[in-house]
């Protein structure tokens, strides 16, 4: 029997031990390697946004790769604390400092090396699964099953690096040298700790500048990415503080009360609080997570969800033909348009003259002709008096600058009547529209002005005409010159649409990590002391506790763990969503549906987690 | 030869009111003894023997084991120095839940390298001394306390120690396998010529030494000789411990 064996033996019969690490680590590796399959595909390079795929793929796997290295560190971090008994014994023997690190070592690359095989021969199996799904977000044709030794390459390179840094870290946790304290690590308890109403306070405090930055400073926190990470790191920070004391708080109130003593209460609060520090950092952490895989799910299906509106509001006409006056090839252009377009239900046309001040980018245009594109678009119509105007944005949510300087006209005249703020014209084009009442907008000074005519088109169903829209663009494609443009609401929407289908694809699959992860530690928490537990209900059915109280005990305390965490995940979701209320109008039906089927998941998770949790505490 | 000599050791715990839980103790122990030391609880003992089994340093005064002092040497050294010249039993046997008895047994050598031929002629000798054959193949939760025990000793003496220490090694057991285990003890200690070191707070159990040492309240109070009966013995043992203020045993 060598030192490999030992080892070796060490990990393979204390399977259970690490079954959930092994498993989540598979998953993330999984969802890797199923995201470098599609980002190698050698049809990439032929196939129409195929860059975009590649990029967002890429992505993913970024965000899944750093999202590995540090739940891995983390269940290392919290095996060595499992461990810390074995490990003690190991040296008391006489096993030496590199004899520990090497044991530490190999225990981190069997488990790596193998979970990385299994992750590559699932991904390989269920990887013409996963071409389908892209093809499907991407709407694409091709993109067959291919044999993938590039992504198996760097799949293998970067986890195996992975693991090779975190074993090589990992026994440097290892501090105490002082083996006394690591042989009674499983019987030293926890220090019982004090609530603080204090530290609470300022935890809360924490917690709040978050929304009071956020309403105050929205500029600031905008361009400043710094910021955006302090703002994380003190929502992180204050969540931990508020967190630990809030389950303080109330466990101790419970202990303290009158009514402690009656019934299982006793067992339940004391089991959750011997291992307090523990439990918290693990409920706290199962939130994080959850939060994680909520607002990925949530914010980008809400995203996925708008795009139609969005587009109508950057481009809120269908199509519009954008042309200078000098441009010659006008009515060639809009005949072909036209042809095209004349034969779609509910189809509108309507022309749009405006005289741009080209340095400022101020747009001029008419009363009436204003109300004919407002009637296209389903807003109110205005009726200017003489010398009276009315401002347009230019941009989608910019509401535009009131007073009126570069004025062509006697701007004594003038006062402002509306400020409108949706924008009419293609977002970005102009800064601002100014409406002029017709008389007015006759008498005009032209001279620093130049016209252009916006033709813009509507009809229903645009959303249904990707491929004629296609085809659109092949025809003008070479005979647009730059006196003139066509804005493509069906072309933006597809763009968007196929984009933020993917990240919704991409944010799907790190839910499902993040939600792994979750359980991944909820059992881990579990199986550290089952073995404890089990004495504890052994003795204590000895002394008469019946089986009804065991399972109330066990019902409580599991969804203590479990559920907590997750109703205070719902809770800041719902109050974040609260507070960007103004991006989600609308969507309260999508928001409490997906919270549902939250719900239904966590609780499902719960019931299966206490029906073997019991089972395996009565067996043996 | 003295295989341990303590002198003028202190073991003071620092903390909000510091506690000195070993005061000015000065012990030797020759090679081939068989020593236990004995005192009510909270004396100090289990802190004597984890000082001078390198788990848990003194604050003052020295320790040498086999004339080396073992918190001079650096941590590889250190750790060299466990594995060959110290055994290990405990009260909870302390075995590897994840390895089977055998490899339990071997895992000093094991650790220390020591060729496999070896290897298995040492555990035949521990194996057959103790009694244990049998259980080889078996895991550690598939079998009783009083085997757990012998495993432990198996594998605290499989290297040959210069010095066994046993930190309450009959706390867990019932009568008729303290009885087992102490013998084994004896049998080890003349047989191999083991120096042993125990701590016990059961006279019944130090009575099978040849040399009590008493201590109370981190100071050494008094030590007693076997002499030639046994008898006599655990009745001098007896008789110390009512003035400690400890507990009598049957006497079986």
């Amino acid at each position: 029997m060598t030192f490999h064996d030992i080892v070796w033996k060490n990990v393979v019969r204390d399977k259970w031990t690490y079954i959930a690490y092994f498993l989540s680590s598979v998953f993330s590796i999984f969802i890797f390697f199923s995201f470098a399959v599609s980002m190698f595909h050698p049809d990439l390079a032929v196939i129409s946004n195929g860059s975009m795929l590649a990029i967002s793929m890429t992505v993913g796997a970024i965000l899944v790769y750093l999202f590995s290295f540090i739940f891995i560190t983390f269940s290392i971090m919290a095996f060595m604390h499992n461990k810390k008994k074995t490990l003690g014994l190991f040296m008391l023997i006489g096993a030496s400092k590199q004899q520990m690190h090497r044991m530490l070592f190999y225990e981190n690359i069997i488990i790596g090396v193998s979970a990385i095989v299994t992750a590559i021969v699932a991904g390989v199996i269920c990887s013409p699964l996963f071409l389908l799904l892209s093809r499907k977000v991407l709407q694409i044709d091709g993109f067959a099953f291919y044999m993938p030794f590039k992504a198996i390459g760097i799949t293998v390179l970067l986890f195996l690096t992975l693991f090779m840094i975190v074993a090589f870290i990992s026994p440097r946790m290892l501090r105490t040298t002082q083996i006394i304290q690591l042989v009674k690590g499983d019987k030293q308890g926890e220090k019982a700790a004090v609530f603080s109403r204090v530290k609470w306070l300022i935890g809360m405090g924490m917690l709040a500048c978050i929304p009071a930055t956020i309403v105050w400073l929205p500029q600031q926190i905008e361009e400043n990415t710094l910021m955006q990470l302090c703002l994380f790191l003190l929502f992180l920070g204050g969540l931990y503080v508020v967190f630990y004391q809030s389950i303080q708080g109330v466990l101790q109130r419970i202990r303290q009360s009158s009514s402690f003593m009656q019934g299982t209460r006793p067992l339940v609060v004391s089991n959750l609080m011997s291992d307090v520090r523990a439990n918290t950092k693990m409920m706290y952490l199962v939130t994080i997570l959850l939060l994680g895989a909520f607002f990925a799910i949530i914010i980008l299906y809400l995203f996925s969800t708008n795009v139609a509106k969005d587009t109508r509001s950057n481009y809120p006409f269908v199509y519009t033909y954008a042309s200078h006056v000098d441009n010659t090839h006008e009515q060639q252009h809009l005949t072909i348009i036209d042809d095209k377009l004349n034969q779609q239900p509910g189809f509108a046309k309507q022309e749009l003259a405006i005289l741009v001040e080209e340095d400022e980018r101020v747009g001029y245009i008419s009363n009436s002709q204003y109300n004919e594109a407002a009637t296209l678009l389903h807003m109110s119509p205005i009726n200017l008096q003489a010398s009276e105007v009315a401002i347009v944005a230019g941009n989608v949510g910019v509401i535009p600058q009131k007073d009126i300087e570069t004025q062509p006209l006697d701007k004594a005249l003038l006062a402002v009547k509306n400020v409108i703020e949706k924008n009419i014209t293609p977002t970005g084009y102009f800064s601002r529209l100014i409406v002029l009442q017709d008389e007015d907008y006759t008498k005009i000074n032209k001279a620093t002005l130049s016209a252009m005519t916006f033709t813009n088109y509507t009809f229903e169903n645009w959303t249904q005409f990707i491929e004629q829209d296609r085809a659109l663009n092949q025809v003008l494609q070479g005979n647009i010159y730059e006196r003139a443009s066509l804005f493509s609401a069906v072309g933006l929407y597809n763009t968007e649409r196929i984009s933020k289908n993917l990240a919704l694809y991409i944010g799907f699959m790190l839910a499902l990590i993040f939600i792994a992860a979750s359980l991944s530690m909820i059992y881990f928490r579990l199986i550290t002391h089952v073995d404890r537990e089990r004495q504890q209900f052994k003795s204590l059915c000895k002394m008469g506790l019946s089986l009804q109280q065991f399972h109330r005990i066990i019902n409580h305390q599991l969804a203590f763990l479990m559920l907590v965490p997750f109703v205070i995940a719902v809770m800041l979701v719902l109050l974040a969503l609260l507070l960007a209320q103004q991006l989600f109008t609308s969507s309260a039906v999508i928001i409490v549906g997906s919270i549902t089927l939250f719900a239904l998941l966590q609780l499902t998770g719960y019931l299966y987690v206490r029906k073997y949790y019991k089972k395996s505490l009565l067996t043996m | 030869m003295a295989i341990l000599e303590v002198n003028k050791m202190n073991k003071t715990y620092i903390g909000k009111v510091n506690y000195e839980a070993l005061k000015n103790i000065t012990l030797s122990v020759e090679e081939g003894e068989f020593v236990a030391i004995m005192g009510p609880s909270g004396s100090g003992k289990t802190t004597l023997l984890n000082c001078i089994s390198t788990i848990d340093a003194p604050t003052g005064g020295t320790i040498h084991i086999n004339k080396i002092s073992p918190y001079a040497l650096k941590e590889e050294e250190l750790a060299a120095f466990r594995r060959q010249q110290l055994g290990f039993v405990f009260q909870d046997f302390n075995l590897v839940h994840t390895l089977t008895v055998q490899e339990n047994i071997l895992l000093p050598l094991a650790l220390d390298r020591v060729a496999q031929d070896v290897m298995m002629e040492r555990l035949a000798k521990v194996t057959t001394i103790l009694g244990i054959q049998h259980l080889l193949t078996k895991r550690t939760f598939e079998i009783s306390g009083g085997q757990a025990q012998r495993v432990a000793i198996a594998r605290a003496i499989i290297h040959e120690p210069t010095l066994l220490l046993a930190d309450e090694p009959t706390g867990n057991l019932d009568t008729k396998s303290v009885k087992d285990v102490m013998q084994l003890f004896t049998t080890v200690n003349q047989d191999m010529n083991t120096t042993i070191l125990m701590v016990t707070h059961d006279a019944y159990v130090a009575s099978f030494c040849q040399r009590v040492v008493f201590i109370k309240d981190g100071e050494f109070y008094n030590e007693v000789y076997k002499g030639n009966n046994r008898q006599q013995f655990y009745q001098s043992i007896v008789d110390n411990l009512a003035f400690l203020g400890g507990v009598t045993h049957d006497f079986s």
